[in-house]
């Protein structure tokens, strides 16, 4: 008799609003924290859109690794545009399948993050969506 | 974390005659967009053999984005009704998919007609997930 497997329903993470001030953490030179997670997930997509856009006295650069793992320079993610390695467009974009299914295990790495390099970003928003499936029970994005 | 459940936009079956708004040269409402969606599948197909005064063009996408969703396709590869707009060379009326998958929705989805008029019915069919409550394509 086979084994049967239960429904599988996706989950949508918790939609972030990173809004840059240059702060430790939310701007400066390093990691800003999108999302954390328990468990084992795998991330099926991310998804960035630019809302408002940012801004930087140097030549700063973003990345969102290892999904644009790509340093783009920040010139690029103006308001209004959905943000993907390389690319900044209003209205449709069609993500390479090379950005899907990451597999992430909290032992080792616990959240996702974005890296600013080069100088900081002082202002601008980015609002971050992700679709994930659970690979041990409870697991969770947050 | 939510549950998140595949929704399905109203199916827009457009029946072209060539008038403004309609088929005439210029933009063609697909579906109007709330908020921003995330559209795994979109299909269009061709239930009226497409037919133009002379040569026309077809494409699909939004406002800033005009042939993101569809290429830029002469209406004589969609002349004939049961095939599939996938391509800007539909060969068969079992077209694949192809990589014609996921897109990331911020804009409202128009088709672009060039060239000359256009007449004959295309039948819209679309899948999304709302990226915030309330979100949709109508």
């Amino acid at each position: 008799m086979p084994v049967l497997l239960g429904d599988t329903v996706l989950q949508s993470a918790p939609q972030k609003v990173i809004t840059f001030d240059g702060s430790a953490g939310n701007g400066a030179v390093g990691a800003v924290k999108i999302w954390g997670f328990t468990g084992q997930v795998i991330v099926l997509y991310v998804m960035t859109f630019v809302t408002v856009s940012l801004v930087s006295a140097g030549a700063a650069t973003l990345a969102l690794s290892p999904f644009h793992s790509t340093a783009d320079a920040y010139t690029l993610l103006t308001a209004n545009k959905w943000w993907n390695k390389g690319v900044g467009v209003a209205g449709v974009l069609q993500v390479p399948t090379t950005d899907w299914f990451q597999q992430y295990d909290d032992s080792v790495n616990s959240q996702i993050n974005m890296l600013v390099g080069t100088a900081a970003i002082t202002a601008g928003t980015i609002e971050c969506d992700a679709i994930y499936l659970r690979d041990t029970p409870d697991s969770s994005m947050t | 974390m939510a549950d998140l459940i595949l929704q399905q936009a109203p199916s827009k079956v457009i029946v072209l005659d060539g008038t403004a708004g309609n088929g005439a040269v210029g933009t063609v409402a697909v579906w109007a967009l709330n908020g921003r969606v995330l559209v795994p599948y979109l299909t269009v197909h061709v239930d009226a053999d497409m037919s133009a005064g002379g040569a026309a063009t077809v494409k699909l996408g939004t406002a800033s984005q005009t042939a993101a969703i569809r290429p830029s396709t002469a209406n004589f590869h969609l002349a004939l009704a049961g095939y599939w707009w996938t391509t800007n060379s539909p060969s068969a009326q079992n077209d694949p998919m192809g990589t014609a998958w996921f897109y990331q929705v911020s804009e409202s989805v128009i088709m672009t007609v060039s060239g000359n008029n256009l007449s004959g019915t295309m039948r819209f069919t679309a899948w999304f997930y709302p990226l915030a409550p309330g979100a949709s394509l109508t």
